[in-house]
């Protein structure tokens, strides 16, 4: 039956550009032990244990993280907090690590396969396990319509985690500082 | 098998883990949730004050069977089994579930959430012989039961909401 007045115009939102950020505030005394993910990723990176060994490929720079007590601990409390704050479950899928030098940014790129859609991410979360306040950004590149090619800063910070589609292509911001930033990258697919 | 609730500190209920009966046994060989909690803490990372044993068998203040029979009332636990969203009450020793209108008050016996006005008894619509169960719903701004006649509605040419929904 046909409305009137204003119920007539309705809005229906069919998709969208969902981003998460926050701390990771656990109990106290039962803080991520980023020091342990850091020595992970500061291990792979010694033994050049990469993703990829193919050094054409976009992971031939991303480390392996073994599995850790902080590492269960960050991804539980991602999973879990998700679960009961936006009601989305969460299966992790993939995990990297990378370290970034003085100048250096990241390629430009996003961790969905386009020929395997079906079974490539949902999210992708990055993490600051140790970095430089100030030093650098993750920009999210993102589409408005026509307006394309827009991009959205967010600051990484220690124990932080930023959360967006997977199909959002996105970089790292070149570091500022002479320490070595190291951050984490988990990608999640929501069921 | 113990359930125990994992709480975040602001007390909702996380998620719920099983746990060995054997897990939380003291010296003397006596299930003692202390013992279960500092299992929890050692093997999950969470603070065992964060870890609450909560009963499979307890709905709405009370204790039923396997066989969803009504069972001996002196094992009710903690109001309700914990599910992932609840609240728990130190105060009131119970798991609360969400609040699901304003005006509805909890009833601290069964630990459920109360309408202020009791729900009509239950009527039916007759169409072609068969008898369909009215459904009603409650209306908060009028704080009172609407009542929604079981009607059977034709799909018309235009209307795609079935096929948009088994496109999700």
């Amino acid at each position: 039956m046909q409305k009137k007045g204003l119920s007539e115009m309705q809005k229906k939102v069919l998709s969208e550009i969902d981003l998460y950020q926050g701390y990771v505030s656990m109990p106290e005394g039962f803080e991520i032990n980023r020091k342990e993910i850091q020595m992970s990723i500061f291990s792979s990176y010694v033994k050049n244990d990469t993703i990829s060994n193919n050094p054409l490929d976009y992971s031939s720079l991303d480390y392996k993280v073994p599995f850790s007590r902080a590492l269960g601990m960050l991804n539980t409390y991602l999973i879990e907090f998700f679960k009961i704050k936006y009601n989305k479950d969460l299966i992790n899928k993939e995990c990297f690590g990378n370290l970034y030098i003085l100048g250096e940014q990241s390629i430009l790129r996003r961790l969905v396969e386009p020929l395997d859609l079906r079974n490539s991410a949902d999210y992708t979360c990055i993490y600051g396990v140790e970095v430089e306040n100030n030093s650098c950004n993750l920009i999210i590149e993102y589409d408005d319509n026509r307006r394309k090619n827009r991009t959205w800063a967010i600051p990484i910070r220690n124990n932080y985690f930023i959360m967006f589609p997977s199909i959002q292509r996105y970089f790292i911001t070149r570091n500022r500082t002479g320490k070595i930033n190291t951050i984490l990258t988990m990608t999640y697919e929501s069921i | 098998m113990a359930h125990f609730a994992k709480i975040s500190e602001d007390n909702i209920v996380l998620t719920v883990h099983v746990l060995n009966n054997s897990d939380m046994h003291n010296a003397d060989g006596v299930e003692d949730e202390t013992v279960g909690q500092a299992y929890l803490q050692q093997h999950n990372n969470w603070p065992a004050s964060l870890w609450i044993q909560t009963s499979y068998n307890t709905r709405g203040g009370k204790y039923y069977n396997s066989d969803l029979s009504l069972g001996n009332q002196s094992k009710a636990f903690r109001g309700n089994y914990a599910v992932i969203g609840m609240t728990w009450d130190a105060d009131k020793n119970a798991f609360i579930p969400e609040k699901p209108y304003n005006s509805w008050s909890l009833n601290e016996t069964t630990f459920t959430w109360e309408a202020p006005v009791s729900k009509p008894e239950q009527t039916y619509t007759t169409i072609n012989g068969i008898q369909y169960e009215d459904t009603f719903t409650w209306n908060e701004s009028t704080t009172s039961w609407d009542k929604t006649e079981f009607e059977i509605v034709p799909i018309e040419n235009d209307d795609l909401s079935m096929f948009n929904a088994l496109r999700v």
